[in-house]
């Protein structure tokens, strides 16, 4: 037994370590409420919420391949129709506050990059029809 | 005597585990956390992804169609850029600032015959049977669909330039500058290569390309979209009647975009 107490004290150290830093880190995040996000405009959405906040990264990547290889659209299920329903009406919008501060709030509260809109349009289809059909 | 026992014990402990198995897979629904489950039998949502067992569509068949364009350059005029308004308007490109190095997904060019004779024509993506984009694209981004069209995945470009090179024709293009809105109809972005789709999204939705369109209302009529492998449709009636080629026939490229009145 005597020759392991070393390694006993090593180990018991390190989840000290462990422990001590997580406990650490999670006072860092006290403050940080998760963020109020903007109703939807629909009625339901096509998944269940928690598993929505889960999926909707392969989901829509799943979306993706199967309209663009395989030509098979479904604009019920496209990120056109997320954004419709998500997006801020311009009415309604805060001056600075992107269309689609649901998705872009709750991404800057867990701290996980959205690339979608650096090429996707965000804004709903009733913004669009107010512009005439003409982008800024 | 012992033999027997320990194949009652084998057949025991075979018989729990199956128990084991059966247990797990009764407790399907399993939850980990919300949304997390151990074992999941499916459910609504995963049935209504999967969907029917439909044909494979990423193969074409001869059933299938396969899109191609007329251009009869006889009733094209220089003057005229109905079919470069419209695809801006459709595909949210803007007027190219650097004409060698912006975007023009479609484009007037000028080639000049024998003798003196002087045609205009729009230049766009051929949409070639054998595409050299596709062949040398380094990770299968630009592709040809079941239906002859090629398209990038601008998910899986890497933005090398190749398939600008490979383009015979110049119509590949790569966005230097950052993009300032793109249309919904088309994502963009700086980096990713693009080129004519022939109007995917309108395509599948049963519509005309949006320069087939706009030449028809305001231009010529000059465009002639169709299916190439139904004898009985305009276009394939067109080709069979009047005659038409792809350019540069020699590479072998099968372009689907043919024009007429040159040669």
């Amino acid at each position: 037994m005597k020759r392991f107490e070393g390694w006993l004290w090593g180990g018991g150290a390190a989840v000290a370590l462990f422990a001590v830093i997580g406990f650490i880190a999670l006072l860092g995040d006290r403050g940080a409420a998760p963020p109020v996000l903007p109703e939807p405009q629909g009625e339901a959405c096509l998944l269940e919420a928690e598993q929505m906040r889960r999926e909707h990264a392969d989901w829509l990547s799943d979306r993706m391949h199967t309209a663009v290889r395989l030509g098979e659209r479904d604009p019920a299920r496209s990120l056109q129709a997320c954004v419709d329903c998500h997006a801020v009406p311009a009415a309604q919008r805060a001056p600075e506050q992107p269309p689609m501060a649901f998705c872009r709030d709750c991404h800057t509260y867990t701290g996980v990059s959205i690339g979608c809109f650096q090429c996707h349009n965000e804004r709903p289809k009733g913004d669009l029809a107010e512009l005439g059909g003409v982008l800024p | 005597m012992s033999e027997d026992a320990s194949a009652t014990r084998t057949l025991s402990r075979r018989r729990f585990l199956g128990r084991c198995l059966g247990a797990g897979t009764a407790a399907a629904g399993l939850l980990l956390a919300p949304g997390v489950w151990l074992l999941h039998g499916g459910g609504a949502a995963a049935a209504a992804a999967d969907g029917e067992p439909g044909p494979d569509r990423t193969r074409s068949s001869p059933r299938s169609p396969r899109w191609g364009l007329l251009i009869d350059t006889q009733r094209c005029s220089a003057e005229c850029s109905a079919c470069i308004d419209a695809c801006q308007e459709e595909n949210g490109w803007p007027e190219p600032e650097h004409p060698q190095q912006d975007p023009q997904w479609i484009r007037k060019v000028t080639v000049r015959g024998p003798g003196d004779s002087e045609r205009s024509l729009p230049m766009l993506c051929q949409h070639c049977q054998n595409p050299p984009c596709a062949s040398v694209c380094p990770t299968r981004a630009t592709f040809r669909r079941a239906d002859g069209i090629v398209l990038v995945d601008k998910h899986r470009c890497i933005g090398c330039r190749y398939c600008m090179i490979a383009c015979p024709f110049q119509v590949r293009f790569m966005p230097q500058r950052p993009v300032a809105e793109a249309s919904p109809n088309h994502p963009r972005g700086k980096g990713a290569a693009e080129g004519c789709t022939l109007c995917v999204h309108r395509v599948d939705r049963g519509q005309q390309p949006a320069c087939v369109e706009r030449c028809a209302a305001d231009g010529h009529g000059a465009l002639l979209f169709g299916d190439l492998n139904d004898p009985g449709s305009a276009l394939s009636e067109a080709l069979r009647d009047y005659g038409g080629a792809p350019l540069r026939s020699d590479l072998g490229l099968a372009a689907r975009v043919h024009y007429r009145g040159l040669s």
